[in-house]
């Protein structure tokens, strides 16, 4: 019995020294996302489809400053700062700006590692070589079916992300982001993150900042999600003016410290049509459902099934026509 | 197009293209979707090369990259250039295959959970975005008729803000906007 507890003993401390190992990783990985200057292209395989993107990232006095843009299709940009991030598509001609959120201080993985253990396993496994670079291989292994697993490559000399997977439950890579050529340098040139498409003749939304979506109310919210898988806890809640006829929506935010979902409440108007269903993008999964003359639309880069459990289990705490 | 171009691509693709002209070439990418699509086809056929293609993928897959060969003649006359994307794969990679398909073997016998299995079964999910009245909606603002109703683009970037903060996935959730070309989904 006692050699027994004594096997138990290690293996547990196995497993969370191969968590932490992991975890180290990671947090690396994310410092180094966030703090270094790089120019890179990458493809993104999607759906049997690749799309080639580069990437301009510079950290500097004034803070973090990004560019995404499309190599491949429609031309389509996307420009964060530390005030906004801001969208531009050409195929649909719409520019969607909203507002930038505080980066999280680092470590962005959760501290409360055991809490995380009981949903992922986290795993740093060996060396690769990626786009040039050697690489340690991190994996983190959804433990049930309401969430995704993550395959990361990381650079072994700067903690650079040079590719991840997202896998679903059989670990099957359902999005794949690889870099085939990364630049990290001191500077980026002023011109590398200046956007291609100007937007002119657009059809411009704003949302998001404190002067075209005021936060009307936060407090706990007036819908309630009865179900959620385990883990998921509410993190953020807002009512906003975001519909463009300047009624509010109710935001809900949860996440399990990796995963994110939101849930949006609108109450609709007597001549709008309701929506219901499944939606994807790549792995971003949305569900629309009606509650009484309520829409309600959850998005999270979680399982299709996991957005429809839980659209529809949203209800109000009071009957929904008051 | 000319082969000067053709070989800055393929020199782009296996990241062998010097810095200044990197930055023209990207420059040019941006505005000529000819180029484009040509970048494009090397990118395929360099990763099928390469096998960095993911495990599952349309089954017509590898056919589109062979014909992406033999439609493309000034591809095919490089294909000396070609000939360096055969690089031997260090020891390393294959031992870090060998681990990443031992994990994957163990999660394949892992048993579902039963409320897992019961939330399959909360209700039919049909294939795409839908009015209650039954007529189709595409994921993309510009096809949102309503003029108060929310639509999807604004809660995915509204969503992105949240996932990017907490995530450790830096710009994937942009990576979808920026990568999901709504017309190109539209014709296929």
């Amino acid at each position: 019995m006692k050699w027994l507890l004594l096997a138990l003993l290690a293996i547990s401390g196995q497993v969370f020294a191969e968590d932490d190992n992991a975890r180290r990783w990671l947090d690396q990985m994310s410092i180094a996302l966030q703090s270094l200057n790089y120019d890179g292209t990458f493809v993104y395989l999607h759906d049997g489809k690749l799309e080639t993107m580069r990437i301009v990232h510079q950290t500097g006095e004034h803070g973090e400053m990004e560019r995404l843009v499309s190599l491949t299709g429609s031309p389509r940009e996307v420009l964060r700062d530390d005030r906004a991030v801001t969208c531009i598509m050409a195929d649909s001609k719409s520019v969607t700006v909203g507002q930038r959120r505080p980066r999280q201080p680092f470590p962005v993985v959760p501290e409360d590692l055991d809490s995380l253990s009981r949903y992922y396993q986290l795993q740093a496994l060996g060396e690769d070589r990626m786009a040039g670079h050697m690489s340690r291989v991190i994996t983190i292994t959804p433990r049930d079916r309401f969430r995704y697993g993550y395959r990361f490559w990381i650079d072994t000399s700067n903690y650079m992300l040079l590719k991840s997977d997202l896998t679903d439950v059989n670990g099957e890579a359902i999005e794949q982001v690889m870099f085939t050529h990364l630049k990290v340098s001191n500077t980026i040139p002023v011109t590398a993150l200046q956007p291609s498409l100007t937007g002119d003749g657009y059809n411009w939304t704003r949302q998001g900042s404190d002067s075209h979506n005021p936060v009307v109310r936060s407090g706990s919210p007036d819908w309630v999600v009865r179900r959620l898988p385990a883990g998921f806890e509410l993190t953020d809640f807002q009512r906003k003016r975001m519909r463009k006829d300047g009624a509010s929506v109710e935001h809900m935010v949860f996440s399990d410290g990796l995963a994110t979902m939101s849930v949006y409440v609108e109450k609709l108007g007597p001549d709008e049509t309701a929506f219901q269903g499944l939606s994807n993008m790549g792995a971003m999964n949305a569900f629309a459902a009606v509650v009484g003359d309520h829409q309600i639309t959850v998005i999270g880069e979680v399982p299709a099934a996991t957005v429809q459990m839980v659209a529809v289990s949203v209800s109000p705490h009071k009957p929904a026509d008051d | 197009m000319t082969e000067k171009l053709h070989e800055q691509i393929s020199a782009l693709v296996d990241d062998e293209l010097a810095a200044a002209e990197q930055t023209l070439l990207i420059k040019r990418l941006e505005g000529d979707v000819t180029l484009r699509n040509s970048l494009l086809r090397y990118q395929l056929i360099s990763d099928s090369l390469q096998n960095h293609l993911p495990r599952k993928v349309d089954p017509d897959f590898n056919i589109g990259v062979q014909l992406a060969l033999q439609d493309d003649p000034e591809i095919r006359v490089r294909s000396a250039g070609l000939a360096r994307l055969f690089k031997p794969v260090a020891g390393l990679a294959i031992a870090a295959s060998v681990a990443v398909v031992a994990v994957l073997s163990l999660q394949s016998v892992r048993q579902e959970s039963p409320s897992a299995t019961a939330t399959m079964a909360v209700a039919p999910v049909t294939d795409e975005f839908i009015r209650a009245d039954g007529t189709p909606l595409l994921a993309n603002s510009h096809a949102h008729p309503s003029a108060g109703a929310q639509s999807l683009d604004v809660y995915l970037v509204n969503h992105n803000e949240y996932a990017v903060n907490r995530g450790m996935q830096g710009m994937l959730p942009y990576v979808r906007l920026v990568g999901h070309d709504m017309n190109v989904d539209d014709k296929e």
